[in-house]
């Protein structure tokens, strides 16, 4: 059933499939996937969010009944009292059966989300998709990149994933700017969220970055003037000063000569 | 999804967004309900004025009635691209492309919208950007395309340079023989 969901929320919200590579060096591409026990996380924070959504209810309920029954006593001396119970237990009602109803309809983006991560390393760039209901693709290359890092909580480490964090040039600002642990939002950030082998695709983009030994920020890319300087053919200039040469060397001899 | 790649001459034709996107801006509007007409009437003007411009070195962008506005960007300082959509672009076929530079802030500089064409165009934007090529690639071709361009004239060049160096030689010969004649 739950597969069923997925694919059926998929074509509702026309998710489009993988994401392509960039173009060029395919043979070079590495893709990475959230880990597995990323999707664990997010299950388990799920589960606490909806557990505590179910505590809420049945104390609701049980609160209902005392009321109910005259043993708790709140309510007694307010007018209408059986039209305002009657109302709040179809409040209780309308809240369990909601309840129910979003089970299914939360847990699967839930998965989805994690199965819709792509992050691509190419050696010239990074892509990386995520997002169900915003789908968002995010693309750049090694040459603008800035910053690699890799954030772990507490929590995560017990899962063994962490966050890897690409930066390129540009400002941002904190979501919550008196906290600097709070996560940073700015559309010049890459995340690699839930991966388990952060140290590794660190390790990758580091030796593609040592590559490019300019400053990031927006030097004219080196092949335009090299190529410049070697595909131009002779200039026709060489070849008439050659030919001068030859004229004068020749009236020299002649000059010398009997 | 592969889409065949855009020719260059398609992208440079864009000028106007695709009508989808005024259908996008009719529903994101009844956001407001009975106010819809609120958010309508300024999104109504930018989709009739906006006006797209991509050429060799870059983009131009502008829009408004009131307040006019444009923006221009060169491809050689994208720093990124984000190719984004909800759920109701992408029943109306249609995506927003986020281009950003290294300036202050921390949002798209300019966000191309209505653009049906938006996978061919990001990759195109993706080819034109810094770094998208790879150095060494591009310089071990040059060798081998300009070898066969350049051998007649360079032959050509040689063949001159050995004419120049006979006829000097013969130049120090002639010397030679006249120093001998006059000095016995």
């Amino acid at each position: 059933m739950i597969s069923r969901l997925k694919s059926l929320m998929l074509r509702l919200l026309k998710v489009p499939p993988e994401p392509h590579l960039p173009a060029g060096a395919a043979d070079t591409a590495r893709v990475f996937r959230a880990s597995k026990r990323y999707l664990q996380l997010k299950l388990l924070n799920w589960g606490v969010g909806q557990v505590l959504t179910f505590i809420g209810l049945v104390a609701a309920l049980v609160g209902l009944h005392f009321i109910g029954t005259g043993e708790l006593e709140v309510l007694s001396d307010v007018p209408h009292r059986p039209i305002i119970l009657r109302v709040l237990g179809w409040f209780e009602v309308v809240g369990v059966l909601g309840f129910l109803a979003q089970l299914p309809l939360s847990l699967v983006p839930v998965i989805l989300d994690w199965e819709m991560r792509w992050y691509i390393v190419t050696d010239r760039s990074l892509r990386i998709r995520e997002g169900v209901w915003k789908v968002s693709e995010m693309t750049l290359t090694f040459a603008n990149v800035q910053e690699v890092s890799i954030r772990q909580g507490p929590i995560e480490r017990l899962f063994g994933i962490a966050n890897l964090r690409v930066r390129t040039a540009g400002g941002g600002g904190r979501i919550n700017s008196q906290d600097p642990q709070s996560e940073e939002k700015s559309g010049h950030i890459g995340y690699f969220r839930g991966v388990n082998n952060a140290p590794a695709i660190r390790d990758l983009i580091l030796e593609r970055l040592k590559r490019l030994r300019d400053a990031g920020l927006g030097d004219p890319d080196q092949p335009q003037t090299e190529t410049v300087g070697a595909e131009e053919p002779p200039p026709p200039q060489v070849l008439d000063a050659a030919r001068e040469l030859l004229v004068e060397a020749r009236a020299l001899r002649r000059a010398v000569g009997p | 999804m592969n889409t065949p790649p855009m020719d260059e001459s398609a992208i440079f034709a864009i000028e106007r967004p695709a009508p989808n996107l005024f259908t996008y801006y009719l529903m994101s509007s009844f956001v407001l309900g009975p106010l819809f007409f609120i958010l309508l009437i300024p999104l109504y003007f930018r989709y009739h004025t906006l006006r797209y411009r991509f050429d060799e070195e870059g983009i131009s962008m502008r829009w408004g009635i009131l307040f006019r506005r444009e923006i221009n960007l060169t491809y050689a300082r994208i720093q990124d691209i984000h190719l984004r959509s909800n759920f109701v672009e992408r029943w109306l076929n249609l995506a927003r492309i986020e281009v950003q530079t290294a300036s202050g802030s921390s949002g798209a500089e300019m966000t191309l919208e209505g653009l049906l064409e938006f996978d061919a165009i990001r990759d195109y934007l993706y080819a034109r950007m810094r770094g998208s090529h790879d150095r060494r690639s591009s310089t071990a071709r040059v060798p081998a395309a300009s070898a066969g361009v350049d051998t007649a004239a360079m032959q050509d060049l040689a063949l001159t340079l050995r004419e120049v160096a006979a006829e000097l030689r013969a130049v120090r010969e002639a010397l030679d023989s006249r120093e001998r004649g006059e000095l016995p």
